[in-house]
């Protein structure tokens, strides 16, 4: 059997597998506007960033090895390193809850920021591996002062693109609404 | 071989039992409202069988008059099939107006990607036109529905139960085609027979999930020309969002400098 063939015939058995991954239902269910308005009013992880940074900062407990508290140094900097873990847990959740509201967004107006969408996969993509990269380095014992910083500029974009494409809503909810409002007004000349 | 013919026959037989149950759901359960395309592509295909019934009996199975008939009506089915899933495509989509226009450029990116592909790998493209031309349309539905179920699960956009089973029937038939005229390719006459059967056979698999969903799903509402939220849902949407997304961009903002402090 020539090689053609063979691509051929692997390619549509990866496409019925592909189509019976897509098939499945979806877990997450559909996200409304609520839920993501209710997620987006919970505090967020950006604002401890500075502090995480700090006490990652090897000189913050410099001082307590030559005073003879190296065990407790010890302690102190592998609790920070298993706190600045769970604080990334939290900054990935947060930017995959800001990827969903962009998704309900984009089903809402998409025209205005389908020229992303692109773009927007591959700043997950980044993102995710960013979040992979420093969870060794902290994990190594290495300093993750730059990697923080760089995935808080990745979130920092999206909700730049998030807060264009909701302008643009509310520039539009607000046309349409003027809109109506004018039609309403010219039904009710004549009476 | 007569063994072989009868079975074939009978094969036939039941598809044309099976297509005119289908035709008669989607008439009583009104959905030729909503899928007029995909109805007309049904009713096409029994005219075919009929059409071919009535060639095979009037000249040789195996002579050219009988095989350009054969693959004249079978392109213009292939179209009709593929103006179907657009169909298809169009009905879930276009609520999301702005998906819609992303998804449509995608999805026509995906369809000329893989007939250029075909087109590239068929063996002899010119002197087996037809089977290539067969091939690479049933290749470029199933890439197409694929994608969209991907597009659509990426944006959570939701799906009837009546296009999610039409789609998972088009792509199912359209890949075992695939796998189907890929082999008689290579063996050609002596896999006529078998290729004729298994043709047939994943069609009627494919009628069988069609009549299942037309039978079990009432006609469909008319889709929305917009989804999710009303118009005062989207004011408060976008007010809070604007807020809460400042007030985060301005957090951001003061982190560099906290960081200049500490170092």
């Amino acid at each position: 059997m020539s090689f053609t063939i063979i691509l051929f015939i692997l390619l549509a058995v990866l496409l019925i597998g592909a189509l019976l991954w897509a098939a499945r239902p979806i877990e997450r269910g559909a996200i409304s506007a609520d839920t993501v308005l209710r997620a987006l009013s919970e505090e967020h992880h950006y604002s401890r960033l500075s502090k995480i940074l700090q006490v990652l900062q090897p000189g913050d407990t410099a001082f307590l090895g030559p005073r003879g508290f190296t065990a407790l140094r010890n302690q102190i900097r592998s609790e920070r390193k298993r706190i600045a873990l769970l604080y990334l847990d939290d900054l990935q959740r947060e930017y995959e809850m800001l990827l969903e509201a962009s998704r309900v967004i984009a089903a809402m107006a998409p025209e205005l920021i389908a020229m992303d969408e692109a773009k927007r996969f591959k700043l997950n993509l980044r993102f995710a591996m960013g979040c992979r990269y420093l969870r060794w380095k902290l994990r190594l014992g290495l300093e993750p002062q730059n990697v923080f910083g760089w995935l808080s500029e990745m979130s920092g974009g999206m909700a730049l693109r998030l807060e264009l494409a909701t302008n643009h809503i509310g520039d539009r909810a607000a046309v349409s609404s003027d809109y109506s409002s004018i039609l309403d007004e010219g039904g009710n000349g004549p009476e | 071989m007569p063994a072989a013919l009868n079975l074939s026959n009978l094969e036939w037989a039941v598809t044309t039992l099976a297509e005119l149950i289908l035709l008669v759901y989607l008439v009583r359960r009104k959905h030729f409202r909503s899928h007029p395309v995909f109805s007309s592509y049904v009713l096409i295909v029994i005219l075919q069988s009929a059409f071919t019934a009535l060639t095979y009996a009037l000249w040789d199975f195996q002579s050219q008059k009988v095989w350009l008939m054969f693959w004249l009506v079978q392109l213009a089915v292939t179209l009709v099939r593929f103006a179907a899933v657009m169909e298809l495509i169009r009905h879930i989509l276009r609520p999301f107006s702005g998906v819609w226009a992303l998804g449509r450029r995608l999805l026509l990116a995906v369809v000329g990607a893989v007939l250029v592909y075909t087109a590239l790998l068929s063996r002899e493209y010119w002197r087996k036109l037809p089977l290539n031309l067969d091939r690479g349309a049933a290749l470029a539905v199933a890439a197409v529905i694929v994608a969209l179920f991907l597009f659509t699960r990426y944006y959570g956009l939701p799906m009837e139960n009546l296009d999610r089973s039409l789609c998972i029937g088009f792509c199912l038939y359209s890949c075992f085609s695939v796998i189907n005229d890929s082999i008689f390719d290579k063996f050609l006459l002596s896999y006529l027979n078998l290729w004729n059967f298994l043709g047939v056979l994943t069609f009627l698999a494919s009628l069988l999930v069609w009549i299942g969903a037309a039978h079990a799903n009432p006609a469909t509402v008319p889709a929305r020309d917009f989804a999710f939220v009303s118009k005062e849902e989207y004011g408060k949407l976008s007010t809070e969002v604007n807020v809460r997304l400042r007030e985060l961009n301005e957090r951001l903002d003061h982190v560099p400098h906290s960081e200049d402090q500490h170092s």
